[in-house]
């Protein structure tokens, strides 16, 4: 990934390219995350392939792209018929490739505006609840990562019960946690950037977007603070005694 | 991802019933962690073996919530040996039903509950046990101990 779906932090995926090459290796990066956040330039970077989807960028669902550099060639994926040059049988979705192109089309030509008011809105938001509840912390380097992501972890309350007091006040956040998945399996991204074991199952990732406002990150604000504070009165774990978080900005 | 969560089971998580500590329980059990994604904690008073008050607290999704909701809600007055058999798929059919992979809440409720009875019981055997029979028991308990750790060590 060149942009991490959870955490939303950049990864040097030029320098992975390299290191693969160095062992022989192609390199494929799912670039989707990155879209339109990171320019990317596939001979410079070293991909050789890459893949997106269209509705992380506000394109029309169940349309992807893959890129496969001139001169690779891949193992047919669906095998039957001759289109894509023998790659992918089946009729083309011509409105959804038309569709993808004009929102990649439009979301590179709006990207300078975008990443500003986007992040704006994000650390908005970040400071607003750093200042408002108590014991937050940010997964993740802030820094390094897209303007549209923001990950949290709560500590002393469940990020399911969160997320679903947050849905009944209409807002859609996400939890890669134990309890929205049918299986009990905690997030790996979590884990892999040393979250302890008892904290991996309290964390929110909240993913702005284009159509976002002022008015919604407010009223976002007075939610959480609202649902943080109805979920801590009966938590039976202590809330993390930190006074401050560690913010990077 | 939101689940399909029934009307009753967002009532139960949204306004959860017996919420809370009670000081001084006559019964109190804590089942799963934080680790594991969900736990609860329930708090016990027993008045002439009847459940007079229950309360419990959660670290846990909306269905750990709304279960041990409900099941406090049906077991207060209930006498303790009919509450330690309350059988969880009662707690699924008084929600109106959970998605499958929330199921195993409302197993969990029942063990919290039926672990915090045992330790009300085990509080009452002890208060027993200081008044007459104690000297009895202690020698008994004392033989089979021995016993024990006899095969122990020839197993090993």
């Amino acid at each position: 990934m060149a942009v991490n779906n959870e955490i939303g932090t950049i990864n040097d995926i030029t320098t992975l390219a390299k290191i693969t090459h160095k062992f022989g290796a192609y390199f494929h990066s799912d670039i989707v995350q990155a879209i339109p956040y990171l320019k990317i330039e596939a001979e410079k970077m070293g991909l050789d392939f890459f893949s997106l989807s269209a509705h992380k960028f506000n394109g029309p669902k169940g349309v992807g792209l893959a890129y496969i550099k001139p001169g690779l060639k891949i193992k047919a994926q669906i095998v039957g018929g001759g289109q894509e040059e023998n790659h992918r049988a089946g009729t083309h979705n011509l409105p959804g490739i038309i569709g993808l192109a004009e929102a990649l089309k439009i979301a590179y030509k709006e990207r300078s505006s975008y990443l500003k008011n986007v992040r704006t809105l994000r650390d908005y938001l970040w400071r607003s609840l750093n200042k408002e509840i108590k014991g937050l912390k940010v997964n993740g380097c802030l820094k390094s990562r897209v303007p549209a992501n923001l990950n949290i972890m709560f500590g002393s309350i469940e990020g399911e019960a969160i997320l679903m007091d947050l849905a009944y006040k209409g807002i859609s956040v996400s939890t890669g946690s134990a309890c929205s998945a049918s299986n009990l399996k905690s997030s790996y991204v979590l884990r892999a950037i040393g979250l302890e074991a008892y904290n991996l199952n309290s964390n929110i990732r909240f993913s702005l977007g284009k159509y976002n406002t002022k008015k919604e990150i407010d009223y976002t604000i007075k939610a959480l603070k609202e649902t943080v504070a109805r979920l801590r009165s009966f938590s039976p774990v202590k809330t993390p005694a930190k006074s401050k978080s560690k913010t990077k900005k | 991802m939101a689940l399909n969560y029934t009307k009753k089971t967002l009532d139960n998580f949204l306004k959860p019933k017996n919420i809370g500590k009670i000081s001084n329980p006559d019964g109190y059990a804590q089942v799963g962690n934080m680790t594991c994604g969900d736990q609860l904690d329930f708090f016990l008073k027993v008045e002439k073996g009847k459940i007079k008050d229950v309360k419990f607290l959660s670290f846990g999704c909306a269905s750990n919530i709304a279960t041990a909701s409900i099941l406090t809600e049906k077991v207060k007055g209930m006498t303790v040996i009919a509450a330690k058999k309350y059988p969880w798929q009662k707690i699924v059919s008084e929600l109106g039903g959970l998605p499958t992979q929330k199921v195993h809440c409302s197993v969990m409720a029942v063990q919290g509950l039926k672990k915090a009875i045992e330790n009300y019981e085990m509080e009452e055997e002890k208060k027993g046990k200081k008044g007459k029979k104690k000297p009895v028991l202690k020698k008994v308990k004392a033989k089979v101990k021995v016993k024990k750790t006899k095969t122990k060590t020839k197993v090993k």
